[in-house]
C-alpha cells in the first residue's frame, strides 16, 4: 500500500500530537516546538510516494522529529533564545517584589533543576543518532522495550544495549557531578 | 566481602532495575552489592537521578498541547508549499527528455560521424572502389578487371617516368 494524499490527512491527525509532544521535549517553546512539528509533516508530504507502509511512515516520522529537534538545539537560534530567556537567579526582571533578594532557597533550586534539564536536552542532542532515538523513545515518549523494539525494527537485546550505552554516553557529556548540588 | 559477580553485571542490572525490567531474584542481590560496592552505587545514583530529569521532561512535554488552529495553520503552509512555483528551467521534468536526447545525439554522433567520415574520405567517385575501376556493377569479375585495369594503367604511367627520365 503507498501513502496516497488522504491517508497522510489521517495520518496527520494520527500523529500530530504524538509528534509535537516529542519536539516539546527537546524544544520546550510552544512556537518553536508547533513550528518544527509542522516540518516534519511537510517533510513527510514531500516524501510521500516512498512509504510503502504505516509503520515505515510512523519509524521515519519520528527520525524525522528527533533530527529536526536536535539540529535547532544545536542551531544558534536556540542559544540566542536560551540566552534572552533564561536569567541567571538574582537578576530577575519584574515587579518590585520580585528584585526583592528571596531568602527561599526554592527560586533557586527550581533554576538550578531547570538548568540542569537544559543540559540534559543538549547532552541528548549530541549523542549519536542510535542512542538519540531510542532514549527519546523510552524516557520521553514512555515507549516500552519491546515497543521500541517493533517500531525501530531491532532485537531487544539490541534495544538493551543502545539504552546502556546512550546513558553511559550522557554520563560522558554531563560529567560525574552534575546531580550533586 | 564482595560479591562473587562482576561490577559489569551489576551495571546491566541497575539499567534493567530503572526501567522496571529487573527480576526479584535479582533484585536483593543488586540490593546486596550496592551496599558493599561504592563505585556500583554511585552509578546507580547517578543513573537515578538521569531518571528523574527526564521524567521532569516527559512531565512537560506530556502536558504541552497544540494551540488551536494548528491543523489549519499546517493546511494553509502546505498549500502555501505547493503554490510556490518553481521555474519553469529549474524544473527536472523539463530537463530530463533534453538530457536524454542529448545523450542519444551524443552517442550517435560518437559511434557513428568516425566510420560515416571515414567512408568519405576513402570512397570514390561512382564506379570506382578502393580496389580500383569496377566498371560501375561492383561485382566481383568487375573487381577484378578494374584492378588489372589500373595495373595496366600504372605500367604504363611507370614507362612514361622512365623514357621522360632517358631523355632528360
Amino acid at each position: 500500500m503507498t501513502v496516497d494524499s488522504a491517508e497522510f490527512d489521517r495520518l496527520f491527525e494520527l500523529n500530530k500530537d504524538r509528534v509535537f509532544r516529542l519536539i516539546f521535549g527537546l524544544v520546550p517553546r510552544q512556537a518553536e516546538a508547533e513550528d518544527l512539528t509542522q516540518q516534519v509533516f511537510l517533510r513527510a508530504f514531500q516524501r510521500l510516494s516512498d512509504f510503502r507502509e504505516e509503520s515505515q511512515f510512523f519509524t521515519w516520522l519520528h527520525r524525522i522529529a528527533i533530527n529536526l529537534a536536535t539540529d535547532y538545539l544545536r542551531s544558534a537560534a536556540y542559544r540566542r533564545e536560551r540566552s534572552l530567556d533564561q536569567p541567571a537567579p538574582g537578576r530577575e526582571e519584574g515587579s518590585l517584589a520580585d528584585q526583592m533578594p528571596d531568602p527561599s532557597p526554592s527560586q533557586e533550586e527550581t533554576f538550578i533543576e531547570d538548568e540542569r534539564t537544559h543540559l540534559v536536552r543538549e547532552a541528548l542532542a549530541r549523542l549519536n543518532p542510535n542512542y538519540q532515538e531510542v532514549l527519546v523513545l523510552r524516557e520521553l515518549l514512555g515507549h516500552t522495550h519491546e515497543e521500541i523494539a517493533a517500531l525501530l525494527s531491532l532485537s531487544m537485546e539490541n534495544v538493551n544495549i543502545r539504552l546502556i550505552r546512550g546513558r553511559k554516553a550522557l554520563k560522558k557529556i554531563l560529567g560525574e557531578n552534575i546531580f550533586d548540588l | 566481602m564482595k560479591n562473587k559477580v562482576s561490577c559489569t553485571e551489576v551495571e546491566r542490572w541497575i539499567h534493567a532495575d530503572i526501567d522496571g525490567r529487573l527480576g526479584s531474584d535479582l533484585e536483593q542481590a543488586l540490593k546486596t552489592h550496592l551496599i558493599e560496592c561504592e563505585r556500583c552505587r554511585h552509578e546507580a545514583q547517578w543513573q537515578k537521578s538521569l531518571r528523574g530529569s527526564f521524567t521532569g521532561v516527559s512531565t512537560s512535554s506530556a502536558r504541552a498541547r497544540l494551540s488551536r488552529g494548528f491543523s489549519s495553520r499546517f493546511y494553509a503552509r502546505l498549500e502555501d508549499q505547493q503554490q510556490k512555483k518553481v521555474p519553469f528551467f529549474a524544473q527536472w521534468g523539463v530537463w530530463k527528455p533534453v538530457l536524454a536526447g542529448g545523450l542519444v545525439f551524443g552517442s550517435a554522433v560518437y559511434f557513428l560521424l568516425p566510420g560515416l567520415m571515414e567512408n568519405q574520405l576513402t570512397s570514390p567517385p561512382a564506379g570506382r572502389t578502393a580496389l580500383g575501376n569496377t566498371g560501375g556493377d561492383g561485382s566481383f569479375s568487375s573487381v577484378v578487371q578494374g584492378t588489372v585495369v589500373d595495373a595496366e594503367r600504372l605500367r604504363a604511367d611507370e614507362e612514361t617516368r622512365r623514357m621522360l627520365a632517358q631523355n632528360l
